[in-house]
């Protein structure tokens, strides 16, 4: 310990931390819980406890069920492409060349654009007249798809979109770590003659596991936790194909006025993501390689 | 260390217990809702009055309200108002329901008519604050919105109908002389009208947002939402709301009637464009829009026309649309009696009849109509009678509490089945009533 330092500096020094996460994380999650167990109606002044009620109506409602549904289809489906998708570019960009470093700034600038520009730009191109997506799929002879409007393809559509906007982040990640891989090992492989397959399943994967490990854990949890794309590109319609869990619990809380239902499906998500959280650490570390 | 530790531990046990501890500002008993009514913030006399808005400052209501505003400060020194734009019926709805929990509201504010199902617990009785005979004044049908049981919560401001627009120049163009009265006339009109080879389409059709004009086309043909007690969703009894949807289903099928919702654009302006660019002849919109209207439309060549909402024949049924002004009870009872001044201003002949004119919006009292602009509009525009006329046949929006969130479910129904072909439109409507109904037993007002 360094003079004048006493054994309450840590705790003071960290206090303010503290005292932030207090106030707006686990603050509002303890009000959240408590109020998942009443009903409350801000307007007419009412705040009962109400038990399991919330939790009954909830699992008793279509709407949410199919809301969880679409969460859980929209999170494996965003995580399943859009990891694969940041390592196999980093794969390709991780050399140091400016036609490289150039590609590596542009595919990472939908992760910095504002998520309104993001919606606006896909809304134009899904648009069923006149977008692009449907003059290309007219190349191939495709027939026009109505994206965001068709229940049939509305999730789908806004998948694209978080793949999109997300997989330069996962690539730039994937970068760094790959980066850090000394470059020995590669070499004594090569006198080994592995092949490049072989490097790759036995040298580079092990080698950025952790980074995966953070990768999926990070992006399930955005993506479980989707709102603004929602929000701007479809409202959750039509016929609540494409609505997600955050967009339900604002709905229901803010439009709908029903404060304890809402909270009862918040708490619902807190409880998944963390089971989620908790499997893919227990899952992954078995496999991740930590130096 | 072990003291350190237990002072942290205790300082976070603290601060959960009290971000988990909460007392609403009207606790449990609605009537007591401020509990110091008499206490005016005063700011060297002045008393304040906080007006929430629902258009954006720089619109024409904005602009009429900051300058009725000034002229009534200018009248009243000792009052100050203070007009905000808060972004629309929804936008002032979800700050309501926060400024609630935190216990900072507006002396008054715009709220959508419906919404008054959901807010009239935090609103004041305005008969304590309005003169008998001004109250007397206001349009009755208007006026019904605003009250529950014999309780006065909010008044009229920019009251709204919803009538027929049509593209008089294309109308004449293809034969046609009078705008049709009924549904059966509209798709007759439409059929003569529409151009299957110049992709011209009779009418367009947006149902809006909150349902609006499918109630209105609802109580023209004899239904309603909810029945006389408030509690059963009858919308769908006898297949009624299936009839209407698949009227314009068939229409949309034949090829004279535009749907918005196979584009992504925002379906008002999807269909106003069609209409008012000549591509589509009729649509049903607000009255609130007619200088608009008439504006782009004489812009683009075309002479606009406006007849009364079409009817299954019988007596019309037409929804009254809009907003009205409600005080709430928690301002001072010096704010609330200038809230009151303010509301008696505002009905006013030379107000309440400059703002109709200005915007298209109902003139909200019996005597505007003798203010010398609005009687000058109409001798300029006797077309305009007919939305003063459809006054009579208003009729009230559903009351509840849940109509937000029962909207949201119809609308998601209906759209669905003017954009998707495989929609049934029977089990659509039956699908949505059962919805709606579950909504009202679980969540009574």
């Amino acid at each position: 310990m360094k003079p004048g330092a006493s054994a309450r500096s840590p705790y003071i020094l960290i206090l303010p931390a503290i005292a932030l996460c207090l106030i707006f994380s686990i603050g509002p999650t303890v009000m959240s819980v408590r109020d998942s167990f009443r009903s409350v109606d801000y307007v007419a002044g009412t705040d009962k406890f109400v038990g399991l009620a919330n939790y009954r109506s909830i699992f008793t409602d279509g709407v949410f069920l199919k809301v969880f549904g679409n969460s859980v289809v929209f999170m494996f489906c965003s995580v399943a492409l859009s990891v694969p998708l940041g390592v196999a570019a980093a794969l390709f960009l991780n050399r140091n060349r400016f036609i490289h470093n150039l590609t590596q700034s542009v595919i990472f600038t939908p992760h910095i654009v504002s998520f309104i520009a993001v919606a606006t730009l896909w809304m134009f191109m899904m648009d069923p007249g006149y977008g692009i997506l449907n003059y290309a799929l007219g190349l191939f002879g495709l027939p026009p798809l109505r994206w965001l409007l068709d229940p049939g393809t509305s999730l789908l559509s806004l998948v694209i979109v978080a793949v999109w906007k997300t997989t330069g982040f996962n690539t730039l990640i994937v970068i760094a770590a790959l980066q850090k891989i000394p470059a020995e090992l590669y070499e004594s492989a090569r006198l080994d003659r592995a092949t490049r397959a072989g490097m790759f399943f036995h040298i580079t994967l092990p080698t950025i596991s952790p980074v995966l490990v953070f990768l999926v854990t990070t992006s399930a949890i955005s993506a479980f936790g989707t709102f603004d794309i929602v929000k701007f590109m479809t409202e959750g319609g039509p016929r609540n194909s494409s609505n997600l869990m955050v967009y339900w619990i604002y709905r229901t809380g803010f439009l709908h006025f029903q404060i304890g239902r809402a909270m009862a499906g918040a708490v619902v998500l807190i409880l998944f993501l963390s089971v989620v959280s908790a499997v893919n650490f227990a899952l992954m570390d078995r496999r991740a390689h930590y130096q | 260390m072990k003291k350190s530790f237990m002072l942290l531990a205790a300082v976070i046990v603290l601060a959960l217990a009290f971000v988990a501890w909460r007392q609403f500002p009207n606790d449990g008993v609605p009537e007591t809702v401020g509990s110091s009514p008499d206490e005016t913030p005063q700011n060297g006399g002045v008393v304040e009055v906080l007006f929430w808005n629902v258009f954006a400052d720089e619109s024409s209501t904005g602009v009429f309200l900051a300058k009725a505003a000034e002229d009534f400060m200018k009248e009243n020194p000792g009052i100050k108002i203070t007009v905000s734009g808060q972004g629309g019926y929804d936008a002032i709805a979800e700050r309501l329901e926060a400024a609630s929990a935190g216990g900072n509201l507006p002396t008054m504010a715009i709220i959508e008519e419906t919404f008054l199902g959901r807010f009239h617990p935090i609103a004041a009785d305005l008969s304590e604050y309005l003169p008998s005979d001004v109250i007397a004044n206001y349009q009755p049908g208007l006026l019904a919105s605003g009250y529950v049981g014999d309780k006065l919560y909010a008044v009229p401001f920019n009251r709204s109908m919803p009538v027929l627009f049509y593209n008089k120049t294309m109308f004449e163009a293809s034969g046609l002389q009078t705008p049709p009265a009924t549904w059966d006339e509209f798709r007759e009109a439409a059929k003569a009208i529409s151009d299957a080879e110049r992709g011209i389409r009779g009418a367009g059709l947006c149902w809006d947002t909150d349902a609006w004009i499918f109630e209105s086309i609802l109580y023209s043909w004899g239904g309603d939402i909810l029945d006389g007690t408030n509690k059963r969703v009858v919308f769908n009894d006898g297949g009624k709301a299936s009839d209407i949807v698949k009227f314009f289903q068939e229409m949309k099928e034949e090829g004279t009637l535009f749907s918005p919702y196979d584009h992504q654009e925002d379906p008002w302006i999807t269909v106003a464009t069609e209409v008012l660019q000549g591509r589509a002849c009729m649509m049903l919109g607000s009255n609130g829009m007619y200088s608009l209207y008439s504006q782009w439309m004489a812009d683009a060549g075309f002479e606009l026309g406006i007849a009364m909402h079409p009817s299954s024949g019988g007596t019309p049924s037409i929804a009254t649309g809009g907003g009205n002004i409600a005080v709430f009870r928690n301002a001072s009872r010096e704010q609330k009696a200038a809230a009151g001044k303010l509301l008696e201003f505002l009905a006013r002949d030379e107000y309440a009849g400059e703002y109709a004119v200005l915007t298209g919006y109902l003139p909200i009292t019996k005597t505007a109509m003798n203010s010398e602009k609005l009687s000058a509009m109409l001798s300029e525009k006797p077309e305009y009678r007919t939305v003063i006329e459809q006054m009579e046949y208003a009729h009230r929006r559903p009351f509840t509490k849940n109509w937000k969130n029962m909207y949201g479910i119809i609308v998601e129904e209906l759209e669905a089945c003017l954009s998707d072909k495989r929609a049934d439109a029977a089990e659509a409507m039956e699908s949505a009533s059962s919805a709606c109904q579950k909504v009202m037993d679980e969540n009574p007002d």
